[in-house]
């Protein structure tokens, strides 16, 4: 148990200094145990070997003209969502004026037309008043 | 003036100019992170065009805490990883290295390689492209920074945002994983 944890710092140990990320301490004690351990000897060849693989997939740098045309779908990709934040902006500045003029108008109706008091009632007798006054005027019968 | 020690530094402004200045000087780069992350190329331009524009509405968040090519790889890497999901699904769960047909680099290649060379060249690549391709995410994203990239494991730590340790434990599980898939794929 211990002896795979010990070989696991070991391996974890000559991967940093493999990448040189080892402190010059470590590296000292890393080029010692290689001296002695063919095991580490063979895992250090086979990742050099991995590197060699993973250099295959290096890519091409983009030609200048690649990169002319990427730059420049790039200006009009920012120019086009510029656009389309103004525009959403402006269409919500709009639609702001459009809901404010609407409260405001309903408001101007409603103090200077709907809530003016109406005298109907008491000008223009109904035909109850005109019973009850009616009713009222009736000589009282004498018994 | 020294700021308190709480206090984040200011946020630098950025303008349009200058954006497109950034994408002047790391647009080549983030195409080429593109193209190692097994984009086909006309995918990594569209990527590309992704990271820039997210780059765009995110600058605001950049602290200044970081260099900005720090915070670029991670905005990049990140849009990218998304990017390559949304592709993946598109084609129908096609793997990445069946639609990704990027020229290596004529110099690893071998320019004066005969033909028979070079198609075991290509066939190797593609295989190793597949054995990538075929890892966790988390170990095929620390390989293409430290190994394709040329990071520091300080540098991937910081895009990954994990600790130093982190970085320095998954690179060696990830070549472990990625030798034992390149055995699997039958390569020697």
């Amino acid at each position: 148990m211990s002896q795979n944890k010990g070989k696991q710092e070991w391996d974890l140990r000559l991967s940093a200094w493999f990448d040189g990320e080892a402190s010059t301490m470590d590296a000292g004690e890393v080029r010692a145990h290689l001296m002695e351990s063919p095991a580490a000897r063979a895992k250090l060849q086979e990742w050099r070997s991995l590197r060699e693989d993973l250099a295959l997939l290096q890519p091409e740098a983009p030609s200048a003209q690649q990169l002319f045309a990427m730059q420049a779908r790039f200006e009009d990709g920012l120019a086009e969502e510029v656009f389309r934040v103004a525009r959403a902006l402006r269409l919500w500045n709009r639609a702001a004026v459009l809901l404010l003029a609407l409260g405001l108008g309903f408001w101007v109706v409603d103090r200077l037309m709907l809530s003016v008091p109406t005298d109907t009632y008491a000008s223009e007798p109904s035909a109850i008043d005109t019973a009850i006054r009616e009713f009222m005027a009736r000589p009282i019968p004498q018994n | 003036m020294s700021l308190p020690n709480n206090q984040p530094p200011p946020t630098p402004k950025v303008a349009p100019e200058q954006l497109e200045e950034l994408f002047t000087v790391y647009g080549a780069k983030i195409y080429g992170l593109a193209l190692r992350c097994g984009l086909a190329p006309k995918e990594a331009e569209d990527g590309v065009q992704e990271v820039f524009l997210k780059v765009q509405r995110r600058i605001s968040t950049f602290r200044g805490e970081a260099a900005l090519s720090t915070w670029l790889y991670q905005v990049a890497l990140n849009t990218l990883r998304d990017y390559r999901r949304k592709v993946v699904r598109q084609t129908r769960s096609t793997p990445m290295s069946l639609i990704s047909d990027q020229p290596a680099d004529p110099t690893i290649a071998g320019a004066s390689a005969t033909p028979d060379e070079e198609a075991s060249i290509l066939e190797r690549r593609q295989l190793v492209r597949n054995a990538l391709d075929n890892l966790p995410p988390k170990f095929r994203e620390v390989l293409i920074l430290r190994e394709l990239e040329g990071m520091s494991y300080r540098d991937v730590a910081r895009i990954l945002d994990v600790k130093q340790g982190t970085v320095e434990s998954r690179i060696f599980r990830a070549r472990e994983r990625l030798a034992a898939e390149l055995k699997r794929l039958g390569v020697n």
